[in-house]
């Protein structure tokens, strides 16, 4: 039977305990709980977005905003949680914070206030242009089998926030 | 919270438009976003109607002037002419003109000019707000417009 690599239920497939000492795994066996995951960890559906030319989006808005051309559709092979990595080169005209959130399926993920990053300004100035900020979001549950959609939000807390870059890979976990 | 999407709109000066939109319809939007095709959002505040709004939006959209600056640009371009100013003093001719001075009368512009970089150097830096800078400015200015109908009026003494 062809390999498909599809993480497999390895505890319902053989126990508990795995394999037993004294049987003679049978190739399907093998196949199917230890070939399969090993190609699932290499194939498992993953996405990305990443716009790096410059001037990406800009926002004076005290709500979360979408950052457009941040966003990416993923669709799991199975229910499980998502893993967002990523980062910002930003910049804000004065002495305010950034925020940043990431929404799945229309679903805030961050904090209703601070988001999953927060960047706040010194007194004395704005956010320099360019400034790295990154993220890291790992969904508290798992999200149901099929496709989602992945985004970015931001919004200030006053002036300008300007997005000079953003790069973002998703991931399907366990 | 809604998100109007209005389309492109090149030539629009965007923070000055969020001022405009803002002081024409207070606590009615959260802010404006754009991106680099100058695609405008902008986001109606909760529980506004954001359809109803669209009318007044696009009056203050099209009686934008793009030729306005912000406060923050304003002291954005004074910071870039300071820092430009800095860049393009002559300090040894400045030192020169310290050591060779010899009276108080002479000294005086030369100290004015030292200190007009000085506050130049803090704006720059965004040390200073530009407005202050400007009103140190302002005296050294009258000082020397005094000095120099001073001179005029005795040059038309003597002659």
């Amino acid at each position: 039977m062809a390999l498909t690599a599809n993480f497999p239920d390895i505890v319902g497939n053989l126990g508990v305990n795995g394999f037993s000492g004294g049987n003679r795994a049978r190739a399907a066996e093998v196949n199917a709980n230890v070939l399969e995951p090993l190609l699932y960890l290499k194939a498992r559906p993953v996405a990305r977005f990443v716009d790096l030319d410059g001037t990406v989006f800009n926002t004076t808005s005290t709500s979360f905003v979408d950052v457009t051309g941040a966003s990416a559709s993923i669709t799991t092979s199975r229910s499980s949680r998502l893993l967002i990595i990523g980062h910002v080169m930003w910049g804000q005209s004065a002495s305010f914070a950034n925020v940043l959130t990431i929404d799945i399926d229309g679903s805030a993920q961050g904090d209703a206030s601070n988001g999953v990053i927060s960047h706040n300004a010194p007194s004395t100035g704005g956010i320099p242009a360019g400034s790295p900020a990154a993220f890291t979001w790992l969904t508290a549950a798992a999200v149901s089998d099929g496709a989602h959609t992945v985004k970015l939000r931001m919004k200030v807390q006053g002036g300008t926030g300007t997005i000079y870059g953003v790069n973002g890979v998703i991931l399907e976990v366990n | 919270m809604t998100e109007l999407s209005l389309g492109a709109r090149p030539g629009v000066n965007f923070p000055v438009l969020d001022a405009e939109l803002r002081e024409a319809l207070p606590f009615m939007i959260d802010g404006i976003a754009w991106d680099k095709r100058d695609n405008l959002t902008v986001i109606v505040s909760e529980g506004e109607d954001a359809a109803a709004l669209r009318g007044a939006i696009a009056e203050v959209i099209a009686a934008h002037d793009p030729t306005q600056l912000t406060p923050q640009q304003a002291a954005e371009i004074a910071r870039a002419e300071a820092a430009q100013a800095v860049a393009g003093a002559d300090l040894a001719a400045k030192v020169q003109a310290v050591v060779g001075a010899t009276t108080l009368e002479e000294l005086r512009p030369v100290l004015l000019d030292a200190l007009d970089l000085l506050n130049k150097m803090a704006v720059a830096q965004g040390l200073v707000p530009p407005a202050s800078a400007k009103a140190a400015e302002d005296v050294a200015v009258a000082y020397r417009v005094a000095k120099a109908e001073e001179r005029a009026a005795a040059a038309e003494g003597t002659d």
